[in-house]
């Protein structure tokens, strides 16, 4: 397995923004409910990255939550990477906030694994992201191990595993750190606790009980499946390249052609049973050119290839404004240099249901390019017992089994999202539709808010109504207050307790739901969690 | 002669040829699908494709359930749905309701999205979706624009006006020029059963419907919700 060593800043999704430790400001970046970076104030008050976004309303009612924002987060790692380059010319970027590098491409420079984990340190200590903020040598972990999983978990620790001594650093890992599935909740209720178990079990149990989502992270946990193990090289080098007579200043068209330059062939890759990982690309503007080699575990297609050109072009333009104004983009060029074999797509039993027709897909495209990336999603069904987390979202152009693709995980390792879909992008097909214990029973509140306002529920003396921790209802509900009007209750059902993940004291939930009828014949569901009232739907 | 008859004759061939390939329309493919249930509100028997069709009332008065029952027959039917800037639209409610979701493509319900950029992204979207679900406000951007490039590519557009839930007026200058309107009015839920077998209960909704050329129509549709 080969030597890798792995950075990454955690805390990007904040530091991008320029949230500085001491500005005293209460608040986190949030992606999928979870939370994706904090500032330092958040940090104090027990708040942490991956937390749920319900969670981290627990711990603080002021905490402002805001939406992630991917683009500035890729614009502004764009100094990183320069920095980077002083180090080695061979960093492969996973995402913005973290890369990895083979050690053996830089071994013989630096002749120990400590001396170039400095360097890495070194190079981004001190980087100005933005008005002066700069990152500070305990906003990076690195650290280095035998293959690419383990070395993600070993620079979670800033710890270099010696060579050959991986097997046993993994095996004293908790299986949460697989991913965060609901099968790896489950896990450690069974007396599952450690990789070590996992491992000890047969693959045939794993098999029968979990499905090919326990092989999936069955085999992550051996290390089998993470850096594509089979590089298999076309007989000549595969190069995508235009070139503009008038520089472009606009990005989207730049992105938009690039769409349908590469198609061609990443096409005929896959018609001949491969799929590109890794690819350098290299954007020219009017004033200087920049080379990143982007990798993708789960394979590139046309789309997320002309994304990363993007990520490269909006990095650029975000520092040549600022230091001499932006004159246009010149040109670009995609050299394809990693290949897997492509497992291909599953279709449907009559073939065409199911994948979406290319008119639909370059509608699609054109929508998301004038909405930002990942701004279309497809729905898919899930069981839950709140209303709000019935339906997941997925966007339209990934994998099928990366329904939460966590940060510990290649996209890869997920189910068999990546056998589904490469190729063809398939929509998801929806879950089968089992009774979920203490869900809404049908009729289903029509209008669902996620962001759940805050709403007052009062009674007659217009006192506020508690409920206690045995579920009794102190006070008869008289008036609501709420930040579409204020509205008289005429009758009102439960309320309902609901407790889940009662074990799991990071992901825990008590909370009280009520169902209210209104003067005006409308029917309002309203949540009280410590002591505080939430409208979650309308019946509609 | 006749090699100039065998000619004649091959040119009557062709004539007959292209007549029988040429482009056929079936009177199915004007209209689009329309569920059982939402039939019984409608006063015409289909909705033309590529027409504006606006849906209003106030908050909690049906307009969502209503929505969700002209989704159906798209949805079954395979064709392609986009929702665009509806983030507290309930899926699981329209999917219990009938909609199938594997054509539906919406925006991310958890983002907020500039008015204008989701006109933008609805134009670029009727290019490839049949059905097209809009916010008043997003339509009314770019209203007649949007309407005549819904007509052009043959793509109906739902527009959602959504009144205020203790609104007394009704909308009146819209800046839609719907086709087709329809108003909701939904009558008082009842609360009353048993937690699994459903705690409330709406007999029907009210729906009264207006095109370009009638007199509105009010229709009771006989379509408990369920």
């Amino acid at each position: 397995m080969p030597r890798v060593v792995h950075f990454a800043i955690p805390n990007w999704s904040a530091i991008s923004r320029g949230w500085t430790s001491d500005s005293g400001l209460e608040a986190a970046v949030v992606a999928d409910r979870k939370v994706v970076g904090l500032s330092r104030s958040a940090f104090e008050i027990g708040i942490r990255i991956g937390m749920s976004t319900r969670s981290a309303r627990g711990r603080s009612h002021a905490i402002a939550l805001l939406e992630r924002d991917p683009i500035q987060e890729l614009r502004r790692f764009f100094p990183v990477q320069q920095a980077l380059t002083s180090v080695s010319p061979y960093f492969r970027y996973v995402s913005a906030g973290s890369g990895y590098l083979h050690w053996s491409s830089v071994g013989r420079y630096f002749g120990s694994e400590e001396k170039l984990v400095r360097a890495i340190r070194e190079a981004i200590t001190g980087t100005d992201v933005v008005d002066g903020v700069e990152i500070s040598d305990s906003d990076v972990v690195c650290g280095a191990a035998d293959g690419y999983f383990a070395a993600t978990l070993a620079a979670g620790m800033n710890l270099i595993v010696p060579p050959g001594a991986t097997r046993e650093f993994m095996d004293a890992m908790p299986v949460s750190v697989l991913g965060d599935s609901e099968m790896l909740s489950l896990l450690p209720q069974l007396g599952i606790k450690s990789i070590a178990n996992l491992l000890s079990m047969r693959v045939s149990d794993i098999s029968t009980r979990f499905g090919s989502e326990g092989i999936a992270l069955y085999r992550l946990a051996l290390g089998e499946e993470e850096v594509p193990d089979l590089l298999q090289l076309p007989d000549r080098k595969v190069s995508i390249e235009s070139s503009f007579e008038q520089p472009i200043r606009e990005v989207e068209p730049v992105v938009f052609s690039a769409i349908a330059e590469i198609r061609a062939p990443v096409t005929e890759l896959l018609d001949r049973g491969m799929v590109v990982t890794s690819a350098e690309v290299t954007t020219i503007t009017s004033k200087t050119s920049s080379s990143r080699s982007w990798t993708l575990f789960s394979g590139f297609d046309e789309r997320s290839l002309a994304e990363r050109v993007r990520w490269q072009l909006e990095g650029m333009m975000n520092c040549e404004v600022e230091e001499s104004g932006w004159d246009g983009v010149v040109g670009w060029r995609v050299d394809l240099i990693e290949f897997v074999p492509s497992h291909g797509s599953q279709l449907d039993l009559l073939g065409i249901p199911g994948v979406i027709p290319e008119g639909m897909t370059r509608a699609m495209a054109r929508a998301e390019a004038i909405l930002g990336p990942e701004s279309l999603v497809v729905p898919v069904a899930v069981g839950a017992r709140s209303p709000d987390q019935t339906v997941d979202f997925l966007p339209w152009q990934r994998p099928v089994g990366e329904v939460s693709a966590g940060r510990k995980m290649p996209a890869r390792s997920r189910g068999s999202g990546r056998r589904r879909l490469i190729g063809s992008r398939k929509l998801p097909v929806d879950a089968q539709d089992p009774p979920w214990p203490g869900g809404i029973a049908d009729p289903r509140p029509a209008a669902v808010y996620l962001d759940r306002p805050a709403v007052e529920l009062l009674d007659q003396a217009g006192s506020l109504i508690s409920l206690s921790g045995r579920g009794e209802l102190h006070g008869v509900p008289f008036q609501l207050n709420s930040p579409k009007g204020s509205f008289l209750v005429r009758s009102h059902l439960g309320p309902w307790l609901v407790e889940q993940r009662w074990w799991d004291d990071e992901r825990s939930q008590r909370y009280g739901r009520l169902l209210l009828l209104l003067h005006d014949g409308s029917a309002y569901l309203v949540v009280v969690n410590s002591g505080r009232w939430f409208l979650e739907a309308i019946y509609d | 002669m006749g090699e100039s008859r065998g000619v004649a004759g091959r040119v009557v061939d062709m004539g007959v040829l292209s007549y029988m390939v040429s482009p056929l329309t079936l009177a199915s493919d004007l209209g689009l699908p329309i569920s059982e249930e939402a039939r019984v509100v409608l006063p015409v028997s289909t909705i033309r494709r590529g027409s504006t069709v606006v849906i209003s009332g106030r908050i909690g008065s049906g307009t969502y359930s209503l929505l969700s029952m002209l989704l159906v027959g798209p949805s079954a039917a395979g064709l392609g749905v986009a929702i665009l800037g509806i983030p507290d639209y309930s899926l699981s409610a329209a999917r219990s309701l009938g909609v199938d979701l594997s054509g539906v493509v919406m925006t991310d319900p958890r983002r907020r999205f500039d008015r204008s950029a989701l006109a933008r992204a609805a134009f670029a979207l009727t290019d490839g979706y049949q059905v097209v679900v809009v916010d008043h406000d997003v339509a009314s951007v770019a209203a007649s624009r949007l309407s005549s490039r819904a007509r052009q590519k043959r793509s109906t557009l739902l527009v959602l006006d959504r009144l205020p839930p203790n609104s007394t007026s009704l909308p009146t200058n819209s800046m839609v020029k719907a086709d087709l309107r329809f108003l909701v009015e939904g009558p008082a839920w009842s609360l009353g059963g048993t937690l699994d077998s459903g705690i409330i209960s709406r007999p029907m909704l009210r729906v009264i419907t207006a095109d370009r050329q009638s007199f509105p129509v009010e229709m009771l549709a006989g379509y408990a919700v369920p």
